[in-house]
């Protein structure tokens, strides 16, 4: 046996588990998005309503509204755990005591269930009784309606992703930054630059590439956003704080519109992938010169 | 900026990360002591006056479960049989998770060696294989529910373990490809002078010189497993109940009445996570960008 096919022998059996459980069930949804599957029709054999299901989504204002919400709490959360990433990145990119105990204990977001987060971040919520509502009413005098108010609940979601997820972009950025060339940021100071100076001319548009990824990789996963949402506001008030997976999880599971929920799973999967090839084709945005990803 | 000033901002920032990263989870163990009427206490306490067990009784051995109606058995509250202990919920996780785990070392450690060195496939299994990552698990959901109900295996472990797989392997199979890529070709070179095969040299010289590669990677699928909500949600229904369904649907269920046995059980799903940071520090980055970027 040539060494080719012991390659390929090695890495059949991954080919072979990946192909039945993922590649074979993503051609059948795309197949069944095609079809009025519903559990009166199961039996019956499913009838075929060519692109209804999609017209339908697209026609449909809560699909639209999922939508919105899904890139607007990606968006600001995003933004919020990159900010926080590079403040605590370059907090400990300086020596001090107990470094090396303090970084794991910072990681412990990351790792733990997301649901019990968002377990925990309701009691914090909940109206009166939570702390952060307790202290929020203390402070602007109101009684602030968390997880009642729409724009509200939206940032109950947000700043519980905050917290599970800064911890990520802040070791991304503290592993670029700790692989960065020390020589050219000391010689820009001795040339007379300031920290701040140094830290935008020199560290930023060095550690671009590793930005973008951690960027990426975050962005993705929170598109992705579903147990948080559940667990705080399911999906309310109203329809509010619904996200795409959350509303395809709705529409296959609760209303049992599943020939609509897996055409609706295909926009989702389509938006995801245009969002990627656009965020890597256009990196250019931001600062620094370097080429793509 | 003078030393002084920047020591006291570095160790504000320092102080103010640990009590947000902290503070959650000790309000978390903290409720799991009050009892209930503590739990609804204005203004809220962070440490229980008054600190009880039972909590910790109901999520350990299914005692009473106490609400602002006072004591009630568990059935009084929740109606039915779909609602598991946790006990049961958590012996589940632990099955799940690590069965998917081994299977994906299993499978993905002859796969990820033979990306390393023999680029199979050229580059676009390899990225068919990343890009698998990065698909919404909603998008193969339902047909997945439906294979399973075909083959009456919906609510057993099997179907958990092999849904997860789409999640796991391509997870196992970047991290390790980008680590075997470092061993030294000459080790296989030397073996295959002494006659060894292909999978020989990996079970005996590349594997063994990877083990805290391959153990922060278990680690990592590990988590994976016992995280994961959406699939496990939607696969069980009784006898295969994960940890996060249970929660869920305990808190579904009961509306705020059981804050207190509900944060026991938070915290008994939380601890895996808590313990395995620790030692998950240094492999990261490495885990979280699937070998991409070096921590």
């Amino acid at each position: 046996m040539g060494e080719k096919q012991v390659a390929y022998l090695l890495i059949l059996p991954s080919i072979i588990l990946l192909a039945a459980f993922t590649a074979f069930p993503l051609f059948y949804s795309l197949y069944l998005s095609f079809f009025n599957v519903n559990p009166s029709t199961t039996r019956s054999g499913y009838p075929f309503i060519g692109l209804n299901n999609y017209i339908q989504a697209v026609s449909d204002p809560v699909f639209w509204q999922s939508l919105f919400n899904t890139f607007y709490m990606v968006f600001f959360l995003v933004t919020i755990e990159l900010l926080i990433g590079l403040v605590l990145a370059l907090t400990f990119t300086e020596e001090f005591k107990f470094k090396n105990r303090i970084t794991p204990i910072l990681i412990i977001p990351t790792m733990v269930v997301p649901i019990a987060i968002g377990f925990t971040f309701k009691l914090f919520f909940t109206l009166n009784y939570g702390i952060i509502s307790y202290i929020g009413n203390w402070l602007t005098g109101a009684s602030i309606p968390w997880l009642i108010n729409g724009t509200y609940a939206t940032w109950a979601i947000i700043m519980t992703d905050v917290w599970e997820w800064s911890p990520f972009m802040f070791m991304m950025l503290l592993a670029g930054m700790t692989s960065l060339p020390q020589a050219v940021a000391e010689a820009a100071q001795l040339d007379g630059s300031s920290t701040v100076q140094t830290f935008i001319n020199i560290t930023l548009p060095l550690l671009r590439p590793v930005i973008l990824v951690a960027l990426l990789i975050r962005s993705i996963d929170a598109l992705k956003l579903f147990d948080v949402p559940l667990m705080l506001t399911g999906g309310g008030p109203g329809t509010s704080t619904m996200t795409l997976t959350y509303y395809i999880y709705n529409e296959q599971f609760i209303y049992y519109n599943q020939g609509y929920g897996a055409a609706t799973s295909f926009l989702m999967l389509v938006i995801v992938m245009v969002f990627t090839t656009l965020f890597i084709r256009t990196g250019a945005w931001f600062p620094g010169k370097a080429g793509g990803v | 900026m003078k030393r002084g000033p920047k020591k006291i901002l570095v160790s504000v920032v320092v102080v103010l990360a640990m009590v947000a990263t902290l503070f959650p989870i000790a309000w978390l163990f903290f409720t799991s002591f009050k009892p209930f009427y503590e739990i609804y206490h204005q203004p809220p306490l962070f440490v229980p006056a008054h600190p009880t067990l039972a909590n910790w009784d109901w999520v350990f051995f299914g005692g009473n479960v106490y609400n602002t109606y006072g004591n009630s058995s568990v059935s009084s509250i929740v109606p039915g049989n779909l609602i598991i202990g946790s006990q049961v919920a958590f012996l589940n996780s632990l099955i799940v998770a690590s069965s998917c785990t081994l299977l994906a070392l299993l499978v993905g450690s002859p796969a990820a060696y033979s990306l390393a060195r023999f680029r199979t496939g050229g580059q676009n299994l390899g990225y068919w294989i990343l890009s698998i990552r990065f698909m919404p698990p909603v998008t193969i959901i339902f047909p997945l529910f439906l294979f399973f109900n075909y083959f009456r295996a919906l609510d057993t472990y099997p179907a958990l373990i092999f849904s997860y797989i789409g999640m796991n392997l391509p997870f196992v199979i970047w991290t390790l490809a980008a680590f075997f890529e470092e061993v030294p070709r000459e080790i296989d070179d030397a073996a295959m002078i002494d006659g060894a095969g292909r999978l020989e040299i990996l079970m005996r010289f590349i594997i063994p010189m990877s083990i805290p590669t391959i153990a922060a990677t278990a680690i990592f699928t590990f988590i994976l497993g016992w995280n994961e909500l959406l699939i496990a949600l939607i696969l069980t229904r009784h006898a295969a109940l994960t940890l996060p369904v249970t929660l869920q649907a305990w808190n579904l269920g009961t509306t705020g009445l059981i804050y207190g046995p509900l944060s026991a059980m938070a915290l008994l799903a939380v601890t895996p996570g808590l313990v395995l940071a620790f030692y998950l520090q240094k492999y990261l980055v490495r885990g979280l960008t699937m070998g991409a970027v070096k921590g």
